[in-house]
């Protein structure tokens, strides 16, 4: 996806963390049809989305968040009915509806690990309070 | 066929994930796996004659250290909000919860879940702490994801006041 860029702007985008990970895209027209799609969509769970054809009965959980007004709409650790973990960026310009969706299964599988400990460490400390408190 | 987004909204550990999967797959563990983010998944109700499709956002809980964020709720219709009445501490995440809705949509339906039914010699925190909330929810139910108690009701009553009127 950075082929338009120059070799120098391709390079330094390639060093970021995010171009380590799988993105695709899907552009929807003002009536919700996806117009365009691309990039690594099977990577990013969703390798069935075809051109022409509502988002609505593609990915309905999609759907619902749209239109998008001028601010871009973001939504970090999604899964949508499978065990790929995506961030969603949703953005509008003149051309369309864009929805980037790029891959976070690595960094999110640590993040839930890491939730995971704490949370069982505070229902610990809950139970302990409450122990505690009724003696 | 009519689509409308449904958030599992209450703190850490309620049971919000056990009850999705109750309603959805039949299946209840008593191993918990945290949510990060939120996991999208879709049910089809029937209320009468009318068919919905339930798209049932499960957000991570709130806990000390995380807020939701208002994103998620971006384009929801109505809500399931979800204590655990053996943990006291749940219920302010609800009432927070409840205000965060309130401030980033404005009034929506939801239902107050009273969660983990099955173990209601523990409940111990005083219902009445909730009674602000059990005064503007559409319906107040008890659940348990473990027995299949009120599951399915849970859910239909929430889809009942996201029909449009006369359905
Ligand atoms: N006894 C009993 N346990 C339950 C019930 N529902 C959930 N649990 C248990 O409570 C724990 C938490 O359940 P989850 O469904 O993961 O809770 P959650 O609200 O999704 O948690 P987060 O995703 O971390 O916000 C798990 O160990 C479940 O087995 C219930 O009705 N009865
Ligand atoms: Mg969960």
């Amino acid at each position: 996806m950075t082929n338009d860029l120059p070799l120098s702007v391709a390079r330094y985008v390639k060093t970021l963390p995010v171009c380590s990970r799988a993105m695709a895209y899907l552009c929807l027209d003002n009536d919700n049809v996806v117009i365009n799609r691309g990039g690594a969509l099977e990577k990013c769970g969703m390798p069935s989305i075809e051109k022409g054809v509502l988002i609505s009965e593609q990915l309905p959980a999609i759907a619902q968040l749209l239109p998008i007004g001028e601010k871009a709409v973001v939504l970090v650790n999604t899964q949508i009915s499978t065990d790929t973990i995506i961030d969603l960026h949703l953005f509008a310009d003149t051309i369309g509806q864009w929805v980037l969706i790029i891959d976070n299964t690595e960094a999110g599988l640590i993040l839930q690990s890491e939730q995971q400990e704490r949370l069982c460490n505070d229902i610990i400390k809950e139970k302990n309070t409450k122990n505690g408190g009724a003696r | 066929m009519l689509q409308k987004k449904v958030c599992m909204l209450g703190a850490f550990a309620v049971g919000k994930t056990s009850l999705v999967r109750r309603y959805v797959d039949s299946i209840f563990s008593e191993k918990y796996t945290t949510t990060i983010g939120v996991k999208i998944d879709k049910k089809v109700v029937n209320i009468g004659e009318q068919e919905l499709s339930l798209l049932l956002w499960d957000v991570y809980g709130e806990d000390n250290h995380q807020k939701v964020l208002p994103a998620y709720l971006r384009g929801m219709a109505g809500y399931l909000l979800v204590v655990d009445p053996t943990r006291p501490n749940t219920y302010k995440s609800a009432l927070s919860l409840h205000d965060l809705v309130n401030n980033t949509l404005g009034p929506k339906p939801f239902v107050l879940v009273l969660n983990k039914s099955d173990l209601k010699d523990e409940w111990e925190a005083d219902i009445a702490e909730l009674q602000q909330l059990a005064n503007v929810a559409v319906a107040v139910m008890e659940t348990s994801a473990k027995t299949d108690s009120g599951v399915n009701e849970m859910f239909e009553a929430l889809a009942s006041a996201l029909l449009p009127i006369n359905g």
